[in-house]
C-alpha cells in the first residue's frame, strides 16, 4: 500500500503541462473529446505513482472518459488530478468517483470562462493591437502579438497547474480528501458535475429532425411540435437511451457507438435527420 | 513555385487546431492559425513580407473575436490567413476578395475537421485497448501518431493544391464531396457526444435524486439559455444545500 516511491516533482509538472499544451486536441473526437490526451499526458507521473500493472491499468482507465474544457485553464484541473492521484498512491484512500466527480464539475465552468476570457477577449486585443501595426507595415506588429501571447499562455499554463496541484494538496493535509469528508466533496462534485453534463448535453448534442408533412398547403415540421415540448429533446432522450442501455442493459461503450453512428446514418440517409 | 507551395502547407499544418508539432492549439492555433501572422508567413515565402502583412492584417479584421468553443469549427481562419493572402499576393486581388476566394475553399476545412473528429472514434477505441492491455508505446501513437496521419492529408493537401494549382481547380476539387457525406457525418458527429455523456452519467450515478440535477441542467441550457458559468455558480449553489441537507446534522461538530 504506503509506496513512497511517488513523490510529484516540478519537472513532472512541466512536463505534464507541456504534454496537455502540444497535444490536448491531436485525437481529438465528438465522442470523449480531449480525454485521451488527459491520460496520455499523466502518463509518466501515473507509471511512477504505480508500479504496479493492475493499478496503473485502473488509473488509465479512470482517466479515458470524457473530458474536455479549455486548453490553457484546464491546466488547473491537471494539477488537482495530479495531486489527488499522488494521494491515492500513498494511502488509496481516494475513490475514482471523487477525482471523476472534480474534473466533471471543474471542466465545463473553466471552459466557459477560458473561452470567452482567455481565447475570445484576450486573443482579440492582443490581435487588434499588432494589426493596428501591421496595417501601417510595422513587423512589430505580427512579432509582439506572437510574443505577447507566448508569454501569456506559458506563464499562465504553469501557474495554473502549480496553482492546482497545491489546492489538491492543501485539499489533502487539510482532511478534506479524507474519509467522510471525500465523501461529502464527492457528493458535492458529483452535483455541479451531473448539472454540468445536463447542460453540455443541450450544448453538444445537436440532434434535430428534419421530418415534415403538408396538410392543406401548411407545412408543419416534426422539430417544431418537439421545440414546444422541450428543446433539444431528442438529444436528451438520446443521452438517457444510451445511458439506460449501459447502466442497466450491461452495454459495452463500442455498442453504444456502434448503434449510435448505425441510427444517425440511417436516419441522415432517409432524410429523417 | 513548387517550394513556396509545399512551405505554405506546411505552415497551414503547423498553425491547424488539431496539430500538437507547434504549441498545439493553445499556441499554434492561436498564433500561426491566426491571418494576420500567417499573411506574414506566406508573405516572407513568397518574398513580400509588408504586403503579406497588411493582407493578413486585412484578412484578420474579418475574423475578430471568432473563437473556437468546445471544438466547434467556427470560421476556418486558417485556411483563409494562407490561401487568401497566397491568392492576393500572386493573382494581386484585393484582400476582400481573395478572402471571398478563400471561404469556399474553407468549406474543405469545416469537412475535414468533421472528418478529423467522427473518424477518430477509431484510434480513441484502440486507445482504450492499449491502454488496458498497457501496450504504452501505441497508446502514445494513438494519440500522437495515427490521428495525425489523417490530420495532416486534411490540411496540407487542400491548401497546397490551391496554393500550387489556383482557386478556380480547387474549387471544382472541393465540389467533389459529395453532399450526402457531409450531411452523415454532420449528424453523426452531433449524435457521438452523447455516448461520452452516457459513460459519464454511469460513473457519476449513485441515487436516482442525481438525474434531477441532470435535468435542471439540461432545462437551464435548453430552455433557458444560460451561459455556463451561471449553471456552475447555481450548481455550486444546489451542491450546498444539497450537502447542508444531507449532513445537516453532523455539520455542527465540524
Amino acid at each position: 500500500m504506503a509506496t513512497q516511491s511517488g513523490t510529484v516533482t516540478k519537472r513532472d509538472l512541466a512536463s505534464a503541462m507541456l504534454r496537455w499544451m502540444f497535444f490536448q486536441t491531436s485525437c481529438w473526437t465528438w465522442e470523449r473529446m480531449q480525454n485521451v490526451c488527459f491520460a496520455w499526458h499523466l502518463l509518466p507521473i501515473l507509471k511512477r505513482l504505480y508500479p504496479r500493472a493492475d493499478e496503473l491499468r485502473a488509473a488509465l482507465k479512470r482517466h479515458l472518459v470524457f473530458y474536455n474544457s479549455e486548453p490553457t485553464l484546464s491546466q488547473a484541473v491537471s494539477g488537482m488530478v495530479i495531486a489527488m492521484e499522488e494521494q491515492r498512491s500513498k494511502s488509496g484512500d481516494i475513490p475514482d468517483e471523487a477525482i471523476n466527480a472534480i474534473k466533471t464539475g471543474m471542466m465545463g465552468p473553466l471552459a466557459a470562462i477560458g473561452d470567452s476570457i482567455l481565447a475570445s477577449a484576450t486573443n482579440a486585443v492582443l490581435l487588434s493591437i499588432g494589426m493596428g501595426l501591421a496595417l501601417q507595415g510595422n513587423i512589430a506588429g505580427p512579432v509582439l502579438f506572437f510574443v505577447a501571447w507566448v508569454a501569456i499562455i506559458l506563464a499562465l499554463s504553469w501557474y495554473l497547474i502549480n496553482a492546482g496541484y497545491r489546492t489538491g494538496l492543501g485539499m489533502t493535509e487539510a482532511g478534506l480528501l479524507a474519509g467522510k469528508r471525500i465523501e461529502q466533496l464527492t457528493e458535492i462534485m458529483t452535483v455541479l458535475g451531473m448539472l454540468v453534463i445536463g447542460a453540455l448535453t443541450a450544448t453538444y448534442v445537436g440532434l434535430s429532425t428534419t421530418v415534415q408533412w403538408t396538410v392543406e398547403k401548411q407545412v408543419t415540421t416534426l422539430q417544431s411540435i418537439l421545440d414546444g415540448i422541450l428543446p433539444k429533446l431528442l438529444s436528451l432522450l438520446l443521452v438517457g437511451l444510451l445511458w439506460w442501455l449501459h447502466q442497466f442493459k450491461g452495454w459495452s461503450v463500442m455498442r453504444l457507438l456502434g448503434v449510435t453512428v448505425l441510427i444517425g446514418t440511417i436516419g441522415a440517409v432517409i432524410g429523417v435527420f | 513555385m513548387l517550394i513556396q507551395a509545399l512551405l505554405i502547407a506546411l505552415f497551414a499544418y503547423l498553425g491547424w487546431l488539431a496539430t500538437p508539432w507547434f504549441g498545439g492549439e493553445p499556441i499554434g492555433w492561436y498564433t500561426l492559425g491566426r491571418p494576420m501572422i500567417a499573411g506574414t508567413i506566406v508573405g516572407a515565402i513568397l518574398g513580400d513580407i509588408r504586403t503579406g502583412m497588411i493582407v493578413g492584417a486585412t484578412i484578420n479584421a474579418f475574423y475578430i473575436g471568432a473563437i473556437t468553443p468546445g471544438g466547434a469549427m467556427a470560421a476556418d481562419m486558417n485556411m483563409a490567413g494562407y490561401v487568401g493572402t497566397a491568392l492576393a499576393i500572386m493573382a494581386k486581388v484585393e484582400p476582400a476578395v481573395a478572402v471571398a476566394m478563400a471561404v469556399p475553399i474553407g468549406l474543405v476545412g469545416t469537412f475535414g475537421w468533421q472528418a478529423f473528429s467522427t473518424l477518430n472514434v477509431f484510434w480513441v477505441h484502440l486507445a482504450d485497448r492499449h491502454a488496458d492491455e498497457l501496450k504504452l508505446r501505441a497508446f502514445t501513437f494513438d494519440l500522437a501518431g495515427g490521428p495525425q496521419i489523417l490530420n495532416f492529408l486534411l490540411r496540407f493537401v487542400p491548401v497546397f493544391l490551391v496554393v500550387y494549382l489556383g482557386a478556380p481547380i480547387a474549387e471544382r476539387i472541393a465540389a467533389l464531396i459529395p453532399g450526402w457525406l457531409t450531411h452523415i457525418l454532420t449528424v453523426v458527429g452531433t449524435m457521438l457526444p452523447a455516448v461520452g455523456f452516457a459513460v459519464l452519467i454511469k460513473m457519476m450515478y449513485r441515487n436516482p435524486v442525481m438525474l434531477a440535477y441532470l435535468a435542471i441542467g439540461f432545462v437551464l441550457v435548453a430552455v433557458g439559455k444560460m451561459p455556463m458559468v451561471g449553471v456552475a455558480l447555481l450548481g455550486l449553489g444546489l451542491a450546498g444545500v444539497h450537502s447542508y441537507l444531507s449532513t445537516h446534522p453532523v455539520v455542527q461538530e465540524a
